[in-house]
């Protein structure tokens, strides 16, 4: 039982990539990513995350290896051809390792991914990608650095993958959520409703807009492992109180 | 004052007014450094005015009910 329910955390894993290196990965790892972490863990599912210097290809290796990740989130500094990580000089994601994500669902929370990384890595298998076109522009409180109203949940919002949406509802999704964020602070400063704007359009989605997470069957497996072992708690509990229910009713009648 | 500076102007006094900071690439601006970046026509500069100009645009096609 214990080995099905170790299979079932492998076959419905995602992987999370969140170096931080510098101020705005800083920002970008410890006030963003931590809702869409959290979402996923919310939702069942196994989480790798690659956080801080974790966040290197020998670790994405070993676990693309030892599990099999349906989804990829990457949150740092991006280039037309690479995620940065774990330090400034490296890269996790890059034009030679494109095949790593072979049949996975990636989103690229970095600048410029979108100008060829995303079709990269569509053209080496992925199902399918989000990526950004051009600069992720985030506006920040002065004195916290929090991401204003909007930014984090607009991010954030391609984690609705997790609840098995098709990746163009995935799309149409956030965009949806740019235009509320957009209009809400048209009235209140239209600048941060310009950058939003320039981030909503230069979102985009590469390869299949029907890839989806499949319903694992290691997951119904280890559903019927948990099912069986409350059965079998609940059972053993009824049968302790039914075997000592005359002791219970000693003690009614002496309290009597 | 010619029109193209009275624009960096406006959208630089804007950006000067709510005081928030903004992370462009591996960069946060603060307001002030932002204004700068817009006043100077550097490339970050350019990039904002380019989005405010867009940004006007599609406030004047929503107002008209063309969005």
């Amino acid at each position: 039982m214990v080995g099905a329910l170790s299979v079932t955390a492998g076959g419905n894993n995602c992987v999370f990539i969140r170096p931080v290196f510098d101020l705005v990965t800083e920002v970008l790892n410890t006030k963003i990513s931590p809702e869409a972490v959290e979402y996923a863990k919310l939702r069942a599912y196994s989480i790798s995350d690659l956080y801080r210097e974790k966040a290197n290809k020998t670790e994405l290796l070993s676990v693309l290896i030892r599990f099999t990740p349906q989804v990829i989130l990457a949150y740092s500094h991006g280039t037309e051809n690479e995620i940065i990580g774990p330090d400034e000089l490296s890269t996790i994601i890059d034009l030679g390792n494109t095949v790593w994500m072979n049949g996975k669902i990636v989103v690229l929370n970095a600048c410029l991914c979108g100008k060829r990384l995303a079709q990269a890595l569509v053209d080496a298998g992925a199902s399918a990608v989000f990526a950004y076109n051009d600069e992720l522009m985030i506006r920040v409180w002065s004195d916290t650095y929090d991401p204003l109203e909007g930014f984090k949940e607009c991010i954030n919002k391609p984690q609705v993958i997790f609840d098995g949406l098709k990746a163009k509802d995935v799309y149409d999704i956030t965009i949806e959520e740019y235009n509320k964020w957009i209009e809400y602070w048209d009235e209140k400063d239209p600048t941060t409703a310009d950058v939003l704007r320039h981030d909503r359009d230069n979102f985009a989605l590469y390869g299949s807009g029907e890839s989806r997470i499949t319903f694992s069957i290691y997951l119904l497996i280890g559903l019927t492992d948990i099912f069986i072992i409350t059965y079998a708690v609940l059972w053993t509990i009824l049968m302790i109180l039914k075997e000592t229910k005359f002791l219970w009713k000693k003690k009614e009648e002496i309290i009597l | 004052m010619n029109q193209a500076d009275e624009l960096k102007k406006t959208i630089a006094d804007a950006i000067r007014k709510t005081g928030f900071s903004t992370m462009i690439a591996n960069k946060i601006y603060t307001s002030e450094e932002l204004a700068k970046e817009v006043e100077n026509e550097t490339e970050v500069g350019k990039k904002i005015i380019e989005i405010a100009i867009r940004g006007t645009i599609e406030r004047y096609r929503r107002a008209a009910g063309k969005w």
